[in-house]
């Protein structure tokens, strides 16, 4: 990383929200500290981000992120609806331009867990598109949805995939039936085989979003898998398009 | 969360250590504690992770105990001062790295603020219905004494990119490294990210009417010298 304290004798600034949010070396952090304390200029930078850092400091984990045991299970029984082993139910992808309903969404899935999941796959099954821009701007956001159920491990999966571009894709899932305290890994399976880490988490009895970033084009995505961190696939959710191949 | 055990052998070194380094404001019970013949158990990784602490979460911590507490910056010192004894206490909150969890410090900040209502809400004669109530509201009032829905929806109204990047650093805790890793980006872009992120909250709470000590880069800081 570059050099702390940069060529006009003050603390880089883009260093001083990752140093109050406790993401640099200790010993990197010494360095900006002891500058702070002899630098009123970088003081006055520094309690602007401080002040930010606080306010972040008023959501909980479980406001903003998924992949916590945090959200209470509202309606775990709905999603093996469309049961089925493996594959799955396609819903539909297409073109949709809605920034803000995707900036929401985190927190209400929380809020709303699997329920909300399976509203927006089904909202996806029927729409080709969802036209939503409260803002003004709309920014094309090209997304992918699709469920499905293991009947022989009981585990459900809703897959929602948002493209960001050229960067990649956003990848969230809400699942459930999974076995309290048993680590499971999501993968994300291309259509050339190729396999990325989702994210990996602690199953609970409850419904549990998890959420992680690839960088692969969405269009390249096959299918994804909820597999036993130390063991076998527990339940795979195909991305409509992609052939119907059992992984088991 | 606790190891009775290793608290016991750490606890007065520890608090020598923190009466050092918090002298402002240091008050009588934290001081009563003191044993200066005690052996020195803390080592200098311990003092490290336990400076580290304060350099890092202290000023956070006020910033966010001051706004709890509806500006009442002494009371928010001392809940800090609570906070960061309390972490040394319970090295076990602390992560692989040695570095004490935020979620667990500001978890237990807010915890000890909420006790302290609550005992200044309770009065002898009045334990009965009206007492369950109150002791209910503490908690309730807590979350209700700024209004989290508008920092999530500022929160929500960032770029994707910035959002992610805020998310994953402050709320996940991750280094920048493993952000870097995980979003397959260079740890320079995770930098920048997490900057134009945190900057873009900060206008985006602005524009809600949240109020900062300091409410723009022209208005510098009461503490100059």
């Amino acid at each position: 990383m570059a050099d702390i304290i940069g060529s006009d004798a003050h603390v880089d600034q883009e260093l001083l929200g990752l140093h109050y949010m406790d993401a640099l070396d200790p010993a990197q952090s010494d360095v900006i500290h002891r500058h702070l304390e002899e630098c009123s200029a970088c003081r006055a930078q520094a309690d602007e981000v401080i002040d930010t850092v606080a306010a972040l400091a008023l959501l909980g984990i479980d406001d903003v992120v998924t992949g916590t045991a945090a959200t209470p299970p509202p309606a775990p029984a709905r999603a093996p609806a469309r049961s089925g082993t493996g594959p799955v139910r396609p819903s539909g992808r297409g073109g949709s331009t809605r920034p803000g309903q995707k900036k929401g969404r985190t927190g209400k899935l929380l809020r709303a867990g699997s329920l909300l999941a399976l509203v927006l796959v089904l909202a996806g099954l029927g729409l080709a598109t969802l036209v939503r821009s409260p803002q003004g701007k709309p920014t094309p956001v090209v997304t992918a949805a699709a469920v499905a159920t293991d009947r022989t491990t009981g585990a459900s999966a809703s897959v929602m995939v948002t493209s960001e571009g050229d960067d990649g894709v956003i990848i969230r899932a809400t699942v459930s039936g999974l076995r309290e305290g048993t680590a499971y890994v999501l993968y994300a399976v291309t259509s050339d085989s190729a396999t990325g880490e989702v994210s990996r988490w602690t199953g609970t009895a409850a419904v549990q979003d998890v959420s992680g970033f690839l960088p692969v084009r969405i269009g390249d995505l096959s299918f994804f898998t909820v597999s036993l961190a130390d063991g076998g696939p527990v339940v795979s959710v195909y991305l409509p398009g992609v052939p119907v191949a059992p992984t088991r | 969360m606790t190891a009775p055990s290793t608290v016991t052998l750490r606890r007065p070194a520890a608090t020598v250590f923190i009466v050092g380094q918090l002298s402002s404001s240091t008050d009588g019970d934290v001081a009563r504690d003191v044993q200066p013949t005690a052996r020195a158990v803390t080592t200098t990784a311990d003092a490290d992770a336990l400076r580290h602490l304060q350099q890092v979460h202290g000023p956070v911590l006020l910033s966010f105990l001051t706004r709890l507490t509806k500006g009442d910056v002494h009371r928010a010192e001392d809940i800090v001062q609570e906070t960061l004894l309390r972490a040394w206490r319970n090295p076990d909150a602390r992560n692989s790295d040695g570095r004490w969890s935020r979620g667990w410090l500001f978890t237990v900040a807010k915890r000890i603020l909420i006790d302290q209502i609550r005992a200044a809400e309770v009065r002898p004669e009045e334990r009965s219905d009206e007492y369950i109530d109150a002791h209910a509201r503490a908690e309730d009032g807590i979350d209700k004494l700024v209004d989290a829905g508008e920092v999530r929806a500022a929160l929500n109204s960032l770029p994707e990119r910035l959002r992610v990047t805020l998310i994953e650093i402050y709320f996940q805790e991750r280094s920048v490294s493993e952000v870097a890793d995980l979003l397959a980006v260079p740890p320079g872009t995770v930098k920048s990210r997490t900057f134009y992120g945190l900057k873009a909250l900060r206008e985006a709470l602005i524009n809600r009417g949240f109020t900062f000590r300091t409410s723009g880069p022209e208005s510098g800081t009461e503490r100059d010298g």
